[in-house]
């Protein structure tokens, strides 16, 4: 919780990216997996996402990793950072369905 | 004829309306193959109708730095190639592969793009009307000064010239500025936007254009000088 205090709420694109790197992966994963979860509705041109992807290194939420061996395609994965705000983040959601879902009554 | 040459006509006006003109030869079968001059003349190849897509990108990153080199190594992983560049201006193509060629789908990366480009080509547009409000003093000294007729002729179509090209760029400005608006607007105003925006996010093209005014101040000084004197 206290990682949200003053941060505010992620973009769409930024908790894609933070969920599809659980486990490592390439750029061009990042984007493939941010459209299945989303059902194509997230799509992640490839200039947001390099810049997503310097500013989430930036902050730290986010590593470099190398790359399969026989590949040169850089990898990244979340750092414990980048998933303590993930988990802060997905709190803040469950809390806006439980109030929607509460009020709404479904 | 498997290859033909034709000239830009938005090269350095209007991006947005080159990038329209190349998808739309593409879909003709046409692939845009080699350029020269900036991009001002380009060669195309025969292809099957939409077998390439296109983008124009103003980078912000020198060509050789480290950033652009893993930009472009990133890029290459979607299969998307930078096959040409000039004073900051790169010209992108990927094979068609049903899903829409996409740079910028967020607000802010959209933002920072049409800022970009708003930034170049407001220099552009400022440095029109100055030129024309030298040419305008200039002609106004040599008609009433009894200057040399060569001059008033060069300082006047000179000036006539910048106009036009100035009130031109004024008007893809005011495009971008739309666009930009109705961007900033969308956005809320938290404190990880304005982290986005401190981002340096200047075009190399800026100092081309820095450069190239120094050259042309002096040279128009020289040849003002001669004709004046």
């Amino acid at each position: 919780m206290s990682e949200s205090i003053g941060r505010g709420a992620l973009t769409e694109a930024v908790y894609y990216i933070l969920l599809s790197l659980v486990t490592p992966l390439h750029g061009y994963g990042i984007m493939q997996k941010a459209s299945e979860m989303s059902h194509g509705r997230v799509v992640l041109g490839a200039g947001t996402l390099y810049g997503a992807i310097n500013t989430l290194l930036e902050k730290k939420w986010i590593q470099a990793v190398p790359g399969k061996e026989g590949t040169r395609k850089k990898e990244y994965v979340l750092t414990d950072q980048g998933y303590r705000v993930l988990k802060g983040e997905l709190e803040r959601l469950r809390e806006l369905l439980e109030n929607g879902e509460k009020v709404l009554g479904e | 004829m498997d290859k033909n040459l034709k000239y830009s006509t938005n090269w350095y006006v209007n991006p947005e309306k080159e990038e329209v003109w190349l998808n739309r030869k593409s879909q003709q079968g046409w692939a845009l193959e080699r350029m020269w001059l900036g991009g001002l003349v380009c060669r195309f190849r025969h292809c099957s109708p939409g077998e390439y897509e296109y983008k124009i990108e103003f980078s912000q990153y020198q060509k050789r730095s480290q950033q652009w080199q893993d930009y472009q190594a990133f890029l290459s992983e979607m299969e998307i190639q930078c096959f040409y560049r000039c004073m900051g201006i790169e010209y992108l193509r990927k094979k068609a592969d049903g899903i829409p060629f996409q740079l910028y789908t967020d607000h802010i990366s959209n933002l920072l793009h049409y800022q970009r480009k708003a930034r170049v080509f407001t220099f552009i547009f400022i440095e029109m009307i100055l030129v024309f409000l030298l040419c305008l003093v200039a002609a106004i000294l040599l008609l009433f000064g009894g200057g040399n007729r060569i001059a008033l002729l060069w300082s006047t179509c000179t000036g006539l010239v910048s106009l036009c090209c100035g009130l031109w760029y004024l008007q893809v400005l005011i495009f971008y500025w739309k666009k930009i608006t109705i961007l900033r607007k969308s956005l809320d105003n938290s404190k990880e936007v304005l982290e986005e925006q401190d981002k340096p996010n200047r075009s190399p093209f800026l100092w081309f254009c820095v450069l190239a005014n120094v050259i042309g101040a002096i040279s128009g000084a020289l040849v003002f000088g001669f004709f004046f004197w």
